[in-house]
């Protein structure tokens, strides 16, 4: 139990300490950062501050799933402007814009159902498969039109990439979140050690990526 | 009962992992796929860039053997016809009798008549009068009663549909490409017999030109117009490049062959 403990906050802790690395890839390279990049630059910013505020909370002993409600609505509608920026230049994209009032609806649902006081787990879920969806469409889109010459390059892909791993990776962990509360906790806290980590690791570095690439495009 | 209901951590960590692989394989197609299907494009992209470049070769080499044939003309036919003028009028100058004198006269009024002749004729095969005045069917009709006269072959023509071609250099270079056809078709294929229908099927031309000589597949013509140096077939592939055209030469039984030639007019 102290290695799952220790295993458990060392994960979390490296996890928490690499959301710095995207925020200072975009300070260095904020003169760079173009209009569809904005708000990702906002939401590593609101990462940061939220993930301070639940650590405050949480060492005061006190209840912190509120401020997941309220993030979950500010993650989706910030990745949401990201895929609008793109694809407004290629064609009208204001159902994703629709999409983020529908998903605001159903963020208000999750609160009516499950309260404040447990995670929002429905919405969390819903709002990973519809960001694999707007990433895995981006990549057909890109794929299919040809739009980049060197992939790679491009800040795009691994702001994308960030997106479908990180959503991908966690949608079981989400979709199972409240149950494992309510039945094991320990096991929670284990698995979000291990799967929300490595995922939230690996998608701080896609992100870094991202942001340095806007400086060499 | 307990363990029955709680969820299997393993068999998430399983699930998230089989996930995640899946994960990375698609952002590797993509990235493989694309750089793959961008190399082809590219490749594409040169070998239009190639044949146009071709085409644009071969219209400068028509262009120049235009000029080099007029340039002939001229300096062959009416140079000479010139120079004898120039003689005539030096004996004229001299002469002092009047029948002497009437003589050249005579010989010298031939000689213009006959320079009028040829320049009208060079004028004539650079811009023909009747395509510029009466349109591409009459023009073609009037090729077809120069070949029957010729003799080389019995030229029918036949078209119901009213053909109107505003861009007149299109026009042209139709005319100009149906007579090269004609042309190449009454060389190589030796027909005894030649039937040309026109249509216009929602503005796209159709020239049909059915003969009983030797056919020749569109394959093998283009794989010839590869090889050959001459001038005939590859006017023809650059005229119909320049026309955004097709043309499609089959053989169509043991004594028939066909030549169909579409052209968009819009």
């Amino acid at each position: 139990m102290i290695i799952d403990g220790y295993f458990f906050n060392t994960l979390c802790n490296i996890s928490f300490y690499t959301t710095f690395v995207p925020l200072g890839a975009a300070l260095y390279n904020y003169k760079y950062i173009g209009k569809p990049l904005k708000p990702i630059f906002l939401f590593v910013i609101t990462a940061i501050v939220v993930e301070v505020i639940t650590g405050i909370l949480n060492w005061m002993g006190l209840n912190n799933f509120f401020l997941f409600h309220l993030f979950t609505i500010a993650e989706f509608s910030l990745f949401s402007l990201f895929y609008f920026n793109f694809f407004k230049r290629y064609f009208n994209s204001s159902w994703i814009l629709i999409g983020i009032f529908i998903f605001m609806c159903i963020a208000f649902f999750d609160y009516k159902v499950n309260g404040l006081e447990s995670m929002d787990d429905f919405s969390v879920s819903i709002e990973c498969v519809i960001l694999v969806l707007y990433s895995l469409f981006l990549f057909y889109y890109v794929f299919q039109k040809l739009i980049f010459e060197r992939l790679t390059e491009e800040p795009v892909f691994w702001i994308n990439s960030s997106v479908l791993l990180y959503f991908a990776g966690n949608l079981l962990l989400f979709v199972f979140s409240n149950d494992l509360l309510k039945t094991d906790i320990k096991k929670h806290l284990l698995l979000w050690g291990i799967i929300h980590s490595f995922c939230n690791m690996v998608f701080n570095l896609f992100l870094t990526i991202g942001f340095w690439k806007t400086r060499t495009r | 009962m307990e363990n029955k209901n709680t969820i299997d951590s393993s068999l998430i960590i399983i699930a998230t992992m089989g996930i995640l692989f899946l994960v990375f394989f698609i952002i590797f197609i993509v990235v493989v796929y694309q750089k793959r299907m961008l190399a082809s494009k590219t490749e594409l992209v040169n070998s239009e860039k190639e044949h146009q470049k071709q085409l644009l070769d071969a219209s400068l080499d028509i262009a120049e053997k235009e000029r080099q044939k007029i340039a002939v003309n001229v300096h062959d036919e009416v140079g000479l016809n010139l120079s004898i003028l120039k003689i005539n009028l030096n004996k004229l100058v001299n002469s002092k009798e009047k029948e002497v004198a009437d003589g050249i006269m005579g010989t010298s009024y031939a000689l213009i008549d006959d320079s009028l002749e040829i320049i009208r004729g060079i004028y004539n095969d650079i811009l023909p009068k009747t395509l510029i005045t009466l349109g591409l069917v009459a023009a073609i009709r009037v090729l077809a009663r120069e070949i029957n006269m010729s003799g080389a072959a019995e030229v029918g023509i036949h078209c119901t549909d009213e053909i109107l071609i505003s861009d007149k250099n299109m026009e042209l270079q139709l005319h100009r490409l149906i007579k090269e056809v004609l042309n190449n078709t009454l060389r190589h294929a030796k027909p005894s017999f030649i039937e040309i229908n026109i249509k216009n099927v929602e503005n796209v031309l159709i020239v049909a030109i059915l003969h009983n000589g030797m056919g020749i597949t569109t394959n093998r013509i283009k794989e010839l117009a590869g090889r050959s140096k001459g001038l005939g077939l590859k006017s023809i592939f650059t005229r119909i490049g320049l026309l955004n055209a097709q043309i499609e030469f089959s053989i169509e039984d043991a004594s028939r062959a066909m030549v169909v030639l579409k052209c968009p007019l819009a």
